[in-house]
């Protein structure tokens, strides 16, 4: 790689010629758009393809700041603020725009992209009096080559650095994180809206600097020259080649078809572009990882991007007389929630490593309220999943949340993380309202939760879905560029050893059994010092003999840390033995309240599990995970 | 009869070839050295049959004076020419890296210019700033002359002096109105800042001017504004397309002026031969016409420079190869006249150059821009392309007025309301067909189809075969097309789709984005890049009062398009296979566990929206510009209308259809001037805001679209 790099370094000193050197700056600049486009479409997930349209951008903003002379309106800018201008002109607006489109997803980010890139061009052309319209603005011809190959060299060079470097900071890890389970991310305390739009105009910024740099060059810019997708084609196909995700792959990707086409492809003519499409189609179908991916399992397959999530299969088979969109969303509902003494109870394995956190004592000898839902309502047409209910729990409290199949339990989850929003009620935490905070919000207060279909970054090893999981609201503009501390990996490490992971440490995630994982996904939970942890269904799924070291777990966390825990079950058992009040959901509203033996004895509580007195009665416990998945 | 004559000339040019030979020296040991040129041309890409008649143009110079002048004279010393070509793919960042590999690496003493103004003004401004001479004859747009640069010629008419010669004849036999529309590219946009001028030069009022941007596929909008407006006279256009285009629209709308004066394609005979009797008393700009009266010492006149080039290409000369052989013979007399092949010695050989040749007369102005050469006009008379100004070189008399009724200019604000809903629910129809196929293919097997236009034009292209080889009209052809598509869609899944079904969106996305480009450049390998239509003898319009008038073509496509749509929509509702699509589209394994066969499913289902897709293209040919690369934005489009309509939806589809139909034709009919423009940029805002404002589509579908991130 350094014998690359000084052979780029001297290559002028060795004779090249300007061609050649303009030959290098223009596969510079494939080079850096792929890189651009790799840190939204392959680190974070979002698969632009409209890229071109920040060159375009770049590019004209770069022309019309250096001819404002010609138009008398001011003196023409120099070339290098101009060229910068233009960047920032572009990154403005990818942030603007990536603002409103990243709220989409899959397919639909990617067209409405393509879609904004169409419509950017035909504003350029329309507004013919800054732009010049379709026929565009020229530049005076600039000479010297070698300045800006030394130019773009640079700045390809600190772009590799940049996303090597951003590869293994917590903001590169938590870009990992949006890409894999965008939601999950979310309720791990990630501020996903806000890191994603920031590395999109980034890119967009990035892209729209090489923009400005190319119509310097090339001293003319008409709408369809700056806006061509031949760009972002070239990106997406430089990318997929290289290897999608990776910080090599772009590079590699993008050099190797330079290379393809100079050599290979001019001598088949027009059929070069037909093999162009054979090539998408080969690299699709048999190296979704790309050529750097198939080494580097830090990259990602395109298989993995736009997966369908847990969460997103809607169910219409079982649909039935369920509440279809409560049980829907239901998936996405687990949550865990915590008490505040973080540092202590966060962390499960500080019991097992020592007395590090001992010095900041628990202040919950009073145990007061720590989460108080009040009326809360939600309704799905005209389904009323959740009907005015009040739930509350205290510090250090256990509470169970367990109720019949569509009797709104995970609905309710979804209000109290806030992934769903609510139509009526407030919810509380320590006395503050948070019924309208966004998820991460609400995790960086404390509350975390697991779900029901277990949300693990499947792709990421054990060890790294621990070290995402962090409490993301103490990170900082510093911590998000620095490196995973020693006290993360540590308290990592601690964890993985109270859940008996530690031996899995380095397998992904998705290789790990349904207990396993489910042991995973409450460590995720438990990773971010929480004081409320939401456990949606934590033994469904489980093998019999896990459930009990799960039970013991929770156990141990709760009385040695005093984390608190709302957990939502189907097995009566496991909630009677771990909790100390439970709490009965019927068709939305609370049947019911009290301890496991009081509400055991409930006769409204049998009705609804069982129906009228004198049917079969079937045993209640140990089946936790019912027909409601 | 051709053949005969072809055999004439070609006999002709050998013996005069071996008449000339006398003096020339015998072997090529006795030049005295060797002058090097350089061009980039495009082999490749979109402009490769223009690029490829551009290099004819100058190999046809190079073997002339390298085989029979002898050389380039330089005093008594005589120099072979050598040219050096490269290959710049169509592409301008090409163009300008391979001009400067001329420059650098094969040290070029000239540089000939490449084909087409996009691509010359970066491979110029490289030769500018590396102080090398650059003559070329196809990069005509004014913009390249207003840089003050010292090293660009062009031998051709500037692209504002394009019209003049026409528009002068035109207001000498009468003209007094005229409205102009143009392509908003650099060329046809310095050809109409060009006509204005000369319009008003010549007391000629422009009433309107109306842009519109390149790959446009209705112009209705802007033909019916003008036809309420009643000109004189109608000036347009930018591209061959265009000029396709306008003239079935003013067909179709019952728009006729005095003269039509077409900027491109006139004068090329496909046009001819595609729009048949639509086409005639067109009239067009010509650089060059074998017939004009242009006669010089080298090649003798215009007509045996015609015969020349034929005896070498066996095919006659169009103006692009006759520029290019003009521009290598400009460069050769003024290295001559230098006496030297010093650059600053031939620039100013070039400024002071004045010749006659077969292209006509050749001197420079300051600028670099031949400006004593007029351009020619031709107009299709009796469905021959004949010259008609100016005087000294028109072969036939002007044909003016054309002597069709004019439109009234009366038009009531409620005829332009009603022309625009008709103009609208026809393109809505038009739409509604021509997007079912994606929306089902998507709403069911959630694979997103990116090569839909291709299938259109596919679907397109073989109506047009039946049309060209046995005269079938579309409308006859579109079930036999239905039947050959949905074997191909039956291949296509089975090949490819199959494998990508249960594969993430992405995954069938790319492969079929891969498949589109596929078959982008296999039909352009297959039909060429030029622009086909196809005849239907359902055309013509209705007038239904003065300002409102029904195409009747588009009306039967919407007539179609409805029995299409209601008919899939009863076969979903009401058949055993609709019901199991219906399931299937739900929930896949749902379907699965309830004995549906879904895979077979997804190839009845993929087939037949495939087989509907081709026969829909089938169905528009008549009124879709059809060309290997006028798919694409037909996919955009129907993505717009899907994610709008909701995925599967029919109804949705129809809906969404007809919102995009009616957004398109009220902007271009009520916002002047630049509304066209506008049109197209609406269907991509109303898919952003559709999509980010109501992800769930307005009509409800198959499948939930369920398109936020969280």
């Amino acid at each position: 790689m350094a014998a690359v790099l000084a052979w780029l370094v001297v290559l002028p000193a060795l004779g090249a010629t300007d061609s050649t050197l303009f030959t290098m700056t223009l596969m510079f600049t494939s080079v850096a758009v792929a890189i651009n486009w790799n840190l939204t479409g392959g680190f974070t997930g979002y698969v632009d393809f409209g890229h071109a349209v920040w060159f375009g951008l770049g590019a004209y903003a770069t022309t019309i700041l250096m001819s404002l002379q010609a138009n008398s309106l001011g003196i023409g800018w120099p070339p290098i603020p101009a060229i910068v201008a233009g960047a920032v002109v572009a990154g403005v607006l990818a942030g603007l725009i990536g603002r409103a489109t990243m709220r989409l997803r899959g397919p639909y980010f990617s067209i409405a992209m393509l879609g904004t890139f169409v419509a950017m061009r035909e504003i350029v052309r329309t507004w013919g009096g800054l732009t010049g319209g379709g026929v565009g603005l020229t530049l005076p011809p600039y000479l010297n080559r070698q300045l800006f190959y030394y130019l773009e060299l640079v700045l390809v060079v600190g772009l590799i650095a940049l996303t090597w470097r951003l590869r293994r900071t917590r903001f590169g890890a938590a870009l990992v994180a949006i890409r894999e389970d965008e939601l999950g991310a979310g309720t791990r305390g990630i501020s996903t809206t806000r890191l994603k739009v920031a590395v999109f105009s980034f890119a967009g910024a990035s892209t729209g600097l090489f923009g400005g740099l190319w119509a310097y060059q090339n001293t003319f810019v008409d709408p369809d020259i700056a806006f061509t997708e031949v760009r972002t084609i070239d990106a997406v196909m430089g990318t997929l080649l290289g290897g999608l995700g990776t910080v090599a792959g772009p590079v590699v990707g993008s050099v190797a078809l330079y290379w393809l086409r100079e050599v290979l492809w001019a001598n088949l003519l027009d059929y070069h572009l037909v093999a162009q499409g054979v090539l998408l189609i080969v690299i699709v179908l048999l190296a979704p990882r790309g050529i750097v991916g198939a080494f580097d399992r830090r990259g990602t397959s395109l298989l993995r991007l736009w997966r369908r999530q847990p969460a997103a299969v809607p169910d219409a088979a079982d649909g039935g007389a369920d509440a279809h969109g409560a049980e829907h969303t239901s998936d996405a509902a687990n949550d865990d929630v915590e008490t505040r003494s973080t540092e202590h109870t966060s962390d499960a394995a500080d019991g097992h490593a020592g007395a590090d956190t001992s010095d900041r004592a628990p202040e919950r000898t009073a145990a007061p309220v720590v989460l108080q839902g009040r009326g809360i309502v939600k309704r799905f047409g005209g389904l009323t999943a959740v009907d005015r209910v009040d739930i509350e729990v205290s510090g250090g409290e256990m509470v169970g949340l367990i109720g019949p199949n569509g009797s709104g339990k995970t609905t309710l989850f979804d209000c109290l993380s806030r992934v769903q929003s609510l139509d009526a009620g407030t919810i509380r935490l320590d006395g503050a309202d948070i019924s309208r905070l966004p998820p991460h919000r609400v995790a960086r207060l404390g509350v975390s939760r697991t779900f029901q279909i277990i949300r693990v970054y499947r792709d990421l090893t054990v060890r790294e879905n621990l070290e995402l999981s962090i409490q993301w609201g103490r990170v900082g503009l510093r911590g998000l560029f620095s490196r995973t501390d020693g006290e993360t990996r540590r308290r990592a490490e601690r964890l993985m050893e109270f859940l008996l992971l530690a031996p899995l440490a380095d397998e992904p995630a998705g290789t790990l059994s349904g207990g396993q994982r489910r042991l995973l996904e409450i460590g995720m939970a438990l990773m971010s010092e929480p004081r409320l942890v939401l456990l949606d269904e934590a033994t469904a799924g489980v093998n019999p003999s896990l459930v009990e070291d799960i039970k013991d777990r929770l156990r141990a966390v709760n009385s040695e840390q005093g984390v608190a825990f709302l957990l939502v079950e189907h097995n009566v058992q496991f909630v009677a033995d771990l909790c100390d009040r439970v709490v009965v959901l019927d068709a939305g509203g609370k049947l019911a309240e009290g301890t496991p033996s009081q509400i055991m004895d409930d006769p409204a509580v049998i009705e609804a599990y069982f129906g009228a007195p004198g049917r079969e009665r079937s045993d209640p416990r140990g089946e936790g995970n019912g027909a409601e998945q | 009869m051709v053949t005969l004559c072809a055999l004439v000339l070609l006999v002709a040019a050998c013996a005069d070839g071996s008449d000339e030979s006398a003096d020339l020296p015998a072997a090529e040991g006795e030049f005295a050295g060797t002058i090097r040129l350089g061009a980039a041309l495009s082999e490749t890409g979109k402009y490769s049959v223009e690029g490829r008649d551009a290099r004819q143009g100058y190999d046809t110079w190079l073997t002339w004076v390298n085989d029979e002048y002898g050389g380039i004279r330089i005093g008594d010393e005589r120099y072979r020419a050598e040219i050096v070509y490269y290959d710049d793919e169509s592409d301008a960042d090409t163009a300008g890296n391979l001009t400067q590999r001329l420059i650098d690496d094969d040290r070029v003493d000239f540089l000939l210019g490449p084909y087409s103004s996009g691509l010359t003004s970066g491979a110029s401004a490289i030769a500018e700033a590396n102080g090398v001479l650059m003559v070329e004859g196809t990069g005509a747009a004014d913009i390249l002359f207003e840089r003050g640069f010292q090293n660009l010629f062009l031998v051709a008419t500037i692209a504002s002096d394009y019209t003049r010669s026409g528009i002068e004849a035109l207001a000498a036999r009468g003209a007094r109105t005229a409205v102009i529309a143009h392509e908003d590219t650099a060329f046809a946009t310095a050809v109409a800042d060009g006509a204005a001028r000369h319009l008003e030069a010549n007391d000629i009022e422009v009433l309107a001017v109306e842009t519109y941007p390149k790959d446009i596929q209705d112009v209705s909008a802007i033909m019916t504004k003008f036809r309420d407006l009643g000109p004189d006279l109608f000036v347009g256009g930018g591209h061959y397309n265009d000029a396709v285009l306008f003239v079935n629209s003013a067909k179709e709308l019952d728009f006729a002026p005095d003269g039509m004066l077409i900027t491109v394609g006139p004068s090329n005979p496909k046009l001819v031969h595609e729009l048949g009797g639509d086409v005639e008393g067109v009239l067009g700009p010509t650089q060059w016409e074998p017939s004009m009266a242009y006669r010089g010492p080298y090649f003798g006149s215009a007509a045996d420079y015609a015969a020349h080039y034929q005896s070498l290409w066996g095919e006659p000369p169009v103006y692009q190869a006759a520029s290019t052989t003009a521009a290598a013979l400009a460069l050769q007399l003024a290295i001559e006249a230098a006496g030297s092949t010093d650059t600053d010695a031939v620039r100013a050989a070039l400024r002071e150059l004045s010749a006659d040749t077969f292209y006509g007369p050749i001197s420079f102005d300051e600028r670099g821009v031949n400006t004593s050469k007029p351009m020619g006009m031709i107009q299709v008379i009796d469905g021959d392309i004949v010259v008609v100004a100016p005087d000294d070189a028109a072969s036939a008399q002007l044909l003016y007025p054309l002597g069709s009724e004019k439109g009234s200019s009366s038009s009531s604000w409620l005829g332009r309301f009603a022309q625009a809903v008709v103009n609208g629910i026809a393109l809505g129809g038009m739409y509604a067909v021509l997007v079912l196929g994606f929306s089902v293919i998507w709403g069911v097997m959630g694979v997103i189809n990116f090569a839909h236009g291709e299938f259109v034009m596919i679907g397109a292209y073989l109506a047009w075969l039946a049309d060209d080889l046995w005269g079938v009209d579309p409308f006859l052809s579109v079930p036999a097309v239905f039947v050959v598509m949905m074997a191909l869609g039956y291949v296509v899944q089975r090949v490819l789709v199959d494998r990508v079904i249960d594969r993430p969106h992405l995954v069938s996305l790319l492969v079929m984005f891969g498949l589109a480009i596929i078959l982008q450049n296999a039909m352009k390998l297959i039909f060429s890049a030029d622009f086909r239509r196809a005849d239907t003898a359902l055309d013509g319009s209705w007038r239904l009062t003065d300002s409102l008038t029904v195409p009747v073509t588009k009306f039967w496509i919407l007539i179609i398009a409805l029995g299409v749509l209601g008919g899939l929509s009863l076969m979903l509702a009401r058949t055993r296979l609709g019901k199991g699509i219906r399931a299937a589209a739900q929930n896949r394994e749902a379907a699965r566990i309830v004995g549906i066969d879904v895979s077979h499913l997804y190839v009845i289902v993929f087939a037949l929206c495939i087989g509907i897709t081709g026969a829909a293209g089938a169905l528009v040919s008549p009124v879709l510009a059809i060309q290997p690369f006028q798919g694409a934005p037909l996919t955009l489009k129907a993505f717009a209308i899907t994610a709008m309509a909701g995925l599967g939806s029919i109804r949705g589809a129809l809906g969404g259809a007809m919102v995009l139909g009616l957004v398109e034709a009220g902007l271009a009919v009520y916002v002047g001037g630049v509304g066209t423009n506008l049109a197209v940029v609406a269907s991509f805002v109303i898919l952003v805001a559709a999509l980010v404002l109501r992800p769930q589509g307005l009509f409800g579908g198959l499948r939930p679209v369920d398109a936020t991130a969280t």
